[in-house]
């Protein structure tokens, strides 16, 4: 669940500055994929749609419920407000290049490649 | 850093041989000092992946301007059989279309020296840019989207940006038949309702540049360009419209490579046979991205007219603003080629790489008939950029391909580092380019040092005989997203 969690804040930390995040809302966030690996990249994507398409900002996330293949979320944060948040860059996408989850002593490590 | 054998064929081209599952051999268009380069990174690993897709013929290529990108090289270049081949959205890549369109103009550097700074001013304001810029006009419906989709540049004109008479100086005359808007996602629409008319961030740019140099009289001719001219240039492409059709049918590809029993050497080459279902609804989604970026250029080189207009306070006739060439670097296309003694149709993936086609090919207007197809290479922001030709050697040894930029030698986070302790704006104004962005860490990411030598990659494909120089221009003033 951190690994998750933790990547998804390092996602939106890429776009603009956590501490400026209020939070004013919650977002229920839900991916599915085939296995674990898909399934955190589906996740991040799932980020990246709501801060570009629908303009929402994340400063935490709570999961609900996590499978190799099914995760679902509450993501807390705000609407963006151009004039409050710096937008530091325009993500295009999270690849499928180096994608991957290992384990080092006991820790769970996620790597993944932006598109930017 | 990659230790992999590669042959000498020449001076300017080198070749990886046919090992392991590679279905061709691997080529490589470089100098010497190039080569050493592109040994930094992953690239020519990247080179020999895309030899193992199956129906390539020829070479897989790299062009010298290449670099690592996802899955396929960045400068990569592969033809694919119709019959057993496959399409990969990742050899187009994420920004469908994108890709770069020349302006002329009638002013000269001498008339305009003062009011540059004026100019890129005006175009700044103009020209939506940066991250959550919306369209100079309103977000479109999905209806709207469907037809842009279709019609591309041509819905552009329709809706008043630019004229009839520009087409015959975009690519494929600013469309591609048989888009297919029914296999676009729902969520590609959302992400291209805004975006219709904007410069996006990244690597994209409009420059106002000068032509400091003309190496062929009679092409420059033909494209009405003359020393000391004001030209602009204008990088960007299908915005999120072709991000998210391209990360859909990445998803999709995957799960047909499975299904027909392809096995890929990294997931970001997701491919599916072009006859298969799959293959043609990505062929058909990627033609509406393709269009959506014809007509996003089209808008913008309206928005850039207007924007000089109103500034130099002169009449439309005056201004002479009047489109070279557009042309897409990021682009899978079926075409017609000579193979093996034979008559061809493949399906020539372009990841980085330009259309170069010679003079008298049937697809080029016929202005261009007699030099050939105008191929646009940008260079970094704080040096200068090409205008070349195709050739009749590009149709034998490239599929009709070259080069599409400088290509980068340092990451984006290498290049920041760097950056870091730099005054950028000052260093850029110094060098005589004035430069306004909506972000800090763009021009940071795009500074000259983050980019090869242009000069170098222009060099090794005049004298591989791929395009001919024509023009070289530098840059006065610069807008970043």
């Amino acid at each position: 669940m951190e690994l998750f969690i933790n990547a998804g804040l390092a996602l939106v930390d890429l776009v603009t500055d956590l501490s400026k995040i209020a939070r004013h809302e919650t977002t229920i966030l839900e991916v599915k994929a085939e296995n674990r690996e898909l399934l955190f990249r589906e996740w991040l994507s799932e980020i990246l749609y709501q801060i570009f398409v629908k303009e929402r900002l994340f400063v935490s996330f709570r999961i609900n419920m996590l499978s190799n293949n099914h995760l679902k979320a509450t993501a807390i944060g705000e609407l963006i407000d151009y004039r409050r948040h710096s937008i530091k860059r325009e993500l295009k996408s999270i690849t499928y290049y180096k994608l991957q989850i290992s384990e080092h002593d006991g820790q769970l490590i996620g790597r993944f490649v932006i598109d930017i | 850093m990659a230790n992999i054998e590669v042959i000498k064929i020449s001076d300017e081209l080198w070749e990886i041989p046919r090992q392991a599952e590679m279905h061709v051999p691997g080529r490589i268009f470089a100098s010497e000092i190039l080569l050493d380069a592109i040994r930094n990174d992953d690239s020519l690993r990247q080179v020999m992946n895309v030899a193992f897709l199956p129906g390539i013929i020829g070479y897989s290529y790299a062009m010298p301007d290449i670099h690592c990108g996802y899955g396929f090289p960045i400068g990569g270049v592969a033809a694919m059989n119709l019959d057993e081949g496959v399409i990969s959205p990742g050899g187009v890549g994420y920004d469908i279309n994108c890709g770069v369109r020349l302006i002329r103009t009638n002013l000269s550097v001498k008339e305009v020296k003062t009011k540059i700074k004026a100019l890129v001013t005006a175009i700044f304001h103009q020209v939506p840019s940066g991250v959550g810029s919306h369209g100079a006009i309103a977000k479109l419906t999905q209806q709207q989207l469907r037809q842009v989709s279709l019609n591309g540049a041509r819905w552009a004109i329709e809706q008043g940006y630019g004229n009839e008479d520009d087409l015959e100086f975009i690519e494929d005359r600013g469309m591609l038949t048989e888009a297919r808007p029914d296999c676009i996602s729902t969520r590609a629409f959302e992400r291209g309702a805004t975006q219709m008319g904007t410069l996006g961030s990244g690597n994209h740019f409009i420059e106002v540049s000068q032509v400091v140099e003309l190496f062929d009289e009679q092409a420059a001719s033909a494209m009405q360009l003359f020393p000391g001219q004001i030209v602009v240039i204008v990088h960007t492409g299908s915005r999120g419209f072709g991000y998210q059709i391209c990360d859909d049918f990445l998803k999709t590809t995957l799960q047909a490579a499975r299904k027909y029993g392809i096995s890929l050497p990294d997931r970001q080459l997701a491919c599916a046979p072009l006859s298969s279902p799959e293959g043609q609804e990505y062929l058909g989604a990627m033609r509406a991205a393709a269009n959506f970026a014809f007509a996003n250029r089209q808008v913008i080189y309206a928005l850039i007219e207007k924007a000089l207009l109103h500034s130099l306070r002169i009449s439309p006739r005056e201004l002479g603003f009047r489109l070279v060439w557009d042309i897409a670097h990021n682009i899978a296309k079926i075409e017609e080629h000579q193979f093996a003694g034979k008559k061809v149709r493949v399906c020539v993936h372009r990841k980085g790489a330009t259309r170069a086609f010679p003079p008298n090919h049937p697809d080029l207007p016929r202005i261009y008939q007699a030099i050939g197809q105008p191929v646009l290479i940008p260079g970094d922001m704080g040096t200068e950029s090409y205008l070349c030709v195709g050739t009749q050697k590009a149709m034998e040894e490239t599929f009709g391909s070259s080069c599409h930029g400088a290509g980068r030698v340092l990451s984006r986070h290498a290049a920041k580092e760097k950056a870091c302790k730099m005054d950028l704006f000052a260093e850029l104004e110094k060098s005589g380019v004035f430069v306004l962005a909506q972000g800090k860490e763009t021009i940071a990411e795009e500074m000259p040092f983050a980019y090869k030598d242009v000069r170098q990659v222009v060099e090794t494909m005049h004298r591989a005989g791929i395009t001919r120089k024509v023009a070289r221009f530098t840059p006065l003033g610069v807008v970043k997203g």
